[in-house]
């Protein structure tokens, strides 16, 4: 049975948002892939080719190398160590985010204020139990 | 410290700068090096703007000693020779190659000849990269070819056989099997006091089955190479940051000019104390090339650093700049003296009279530089460029005979310095004192 209509049109509407978001999607992809792929080339004509892009940048840079850079410099080696590079940079910071969120360093540890605390309230309760003690040999 | 003391150490000082650039700039009367300079540029010279006869007397304006210039044996040979060692063989033609070293030969250049390309005849129908499928059928080639231009020394086997869009197979075992030494043999016995290179090496494997110059020359020693001078290409890897002295590439297989020692140490293991040929070398510029370029005034100073650079090595005999003219297509290269356009760049005046600064002392500069056009003892000043005016630094001096020099002159850091070659009334390009 075709669904109601109401619901039909729900239902056509989603797929029209999904595809139009799968599209739009794919374009932002394809279109920034060699913007980034040629920014990584500018900075190694430069001599400044760094570690801060996205792998896929540095793979399409290989990729998209012209024979005379391929052939005759060290560009695809180069943006290889500089790709090996930001995976170790990316990983490194995966890492680091799994490590479980610290509170502010600079606070003073809660397990030690309880300790300090548990400290003094028997400090006080035998100071307490001491002075009702002697009140009574008077 | 006391004053006397203070004194001392500033003689002292001063005596030391001194000897420094004494040692630096006194080459002019010492034994001069042999090395040539030239160019490579086929395209240029066969078919370049003007006539064959003009783009000759623009080398010789040059002071060009050496052009490299490639002998197709699948254009010379389309078809099979009834008697391939015999230079008159109907299927050869050479009409084109006998233009161009009869006018190299009367303007005094000395060319050097590549042997390159497999007819199909020759390797069963396949490309002209592809190694022939007899020995023989190259070494009766190179035979035919030295009985034609017997007068011809230069001669080099390939062109960049450790890539495969040159070779295949790429291998070293191949490239000696078939093509160096029955080549290297026919040659010696068509010609006289001929000198055969072998290598010819890229400067890198690049990717798609390359093999690295290092790996390459040890091949061939491994394959019982014969040859008499190793020929390579040492284009920089970086151009944008990296200068015929450096930055040297640690434990590399690659060979660059920054890296011309370990050439020169992989070539004296493998065949012992072979003269080296740099055949192919030089710096695009940007504009056009964006991406390979340095800048034009860049280009000329990395012209000029690189001949003082083989004029210091004990064992290279021969550095050619690729090319005259810029491709005029951005794909193509732009390594050239003029652009694509004709218009002439910094490194035309660079390459005709290079200049360099060896060191500093305070106000005293060593220079090394050289006067190419003509042979002999040849004057020249040089002039320091102000924004008020010019002023010589000296009076006129002269090269030693092959037309280097090395002096000092006086002249603050900041300074803009030029050569002048009276006899060929034109500047060198300008540098800057550091």
């Amino acid at each position: 049975m075709w669904p109601r209509p109401s619901l039909r049109r729900c239902l056509i509407s989603l797929a029209c948002a999904a595809v139009a978001v799968a599209f739009v999607g794919g374009g932002t992809g394809a279109a920034a892939r060699p913007a980034c792929a040629e920014a990584v080339l500018h900075d190694w004509a430069r001599g400044a080719l760094g570690s801060g892009y996205a792998p896929e940048c540095y793979e399409a840079a290989i990729d998209e190398l012209p024979e005379d850079l391929r052939a005759y410099t060290s560009a695809a080696d180069d943006i290889t160590r500089a790709a090996i590079s930001a995976g170790r940079h990316a990983n490194s910071m995966r890492q680091l985010a799994d490590v479980p969120v610290q509170d502010d360093p600079s606070a003073f540890p809660t397990e030690v204020v309880f300790l300090v605390g548990l400290l003094l309230l028997t400090a006080a309760a035998g100071l307490a139990s001491a002075l009702v003690r002697g009140g009574r040999e008077e | 410290m006391s004053v006397a003391l203070r004194a001392f150490v500033t003689v002292v000082a001063l005596a030391c700068a001194s000897l420094a650039l004494t040692a630096a700039g006194s080459g002019a009367s010492t034994a001069s090096r042999e090395v040539a300079f030239g160019v490579a540029d086929d395209a240029w010279l066969t078919h370049g703007p003007g006539t064959l006869e003009s783009r000759l007397n623009e080398l010789s304006k040059l002071g060009v000693e050496v052009v490299r210039y490639t002998v197709r044996w699948d254009q010379v040979a389309p078809r099979r020779p009834q008697d391939a060692r015999d230079p008159s063989d109907e299927a050869y033609d050479w009409a084109e190659t006998d233009g161009v070293f009869r006018g190299l030969r009367r303007h005094g250049i000395d060319p050097v000849v590549t042997l390159f390309g497999t007819p199909s005849w020759a390797n069963g129908g396949r490309g002209p990269n592809w190694v022939p499928s007899s020995s023989r059928s190259f070494a009766s080639f190179a035979y035919a070819a030295g009985r034609r231009y017997p007068w011809i020394r230069y001669w080099t086997i390939w062109n960049e056989p450790n890539r495969p869009t040159f070779l295949r197979p790429t291998t070293p075992k191949a490239y000696v099997s078939t093509l160096l030494n029955p080549a290297y043999a026919e040659l010696h016995s068509a010609i006289g006091r001929v000198q055969v290179g072998g290598g010819v090496t890229a400067p890198r494997a690049g990717d798609g089955g390359g093999v690295a110059p290092v790996a390459w020359i040890r091949g061939m020693s491994s394959a019982h190479a014969k040859l008499d001078a190793y020929a390579h290409h040492p284009y920089p890897g970086s151009p944008g940051s990296e200068t015929p002295w450096g930055p040297k590439c640690v434990n590399c297989q690659t060979i660059t000019m920054a890296d011309l020692e370990r050439l020169e140490r992989e070539v004296r293991r493998a065949f012992g104390h072979k003269p080296i040929w740099l055949t192919e070398y030089g710096y695009q510029t940007n504009p056009p090339d964006m991406l390979l370029g340095v800048t034009p005034e860049q280009q000329a100073t990395y012209v000029a650093t690189s001949a003082l650079r083989v004029y210091r090595s004990s064992s290279v005999a021969m550095l050619i700049y690729f090319m005259i003219r810029d491709d005029r297509a951005p794909a193509g290269w732009q390594s050239g003296l003029f652009t694509a356009d004709g218009i002439v760049k910094p490194a035309y005046a660079a390459f005709r009279s290079p200049l360099v600064q060896v060191a500093r002392a305070g106000g005293r500069v060593a220079l090394w530089g050289q006067i190419r056009p003509r042979s002999g003892r040849q004057p020249f000043r040089v002039r320091l460029e102000e924004d008020d005016g010019a002023a010589w630094l000296g009076s006129s001096r002269w090269t030693d005979k092959k037309g280097f020099f090395s002096i000092t002159v006086t002249a603050p850091a900041g300074a803009h310095l030029r050569v002048w070659s009276p006899r060929d009334d034109a500047y060198g390009h300008e540098i800057l004192v550091r």
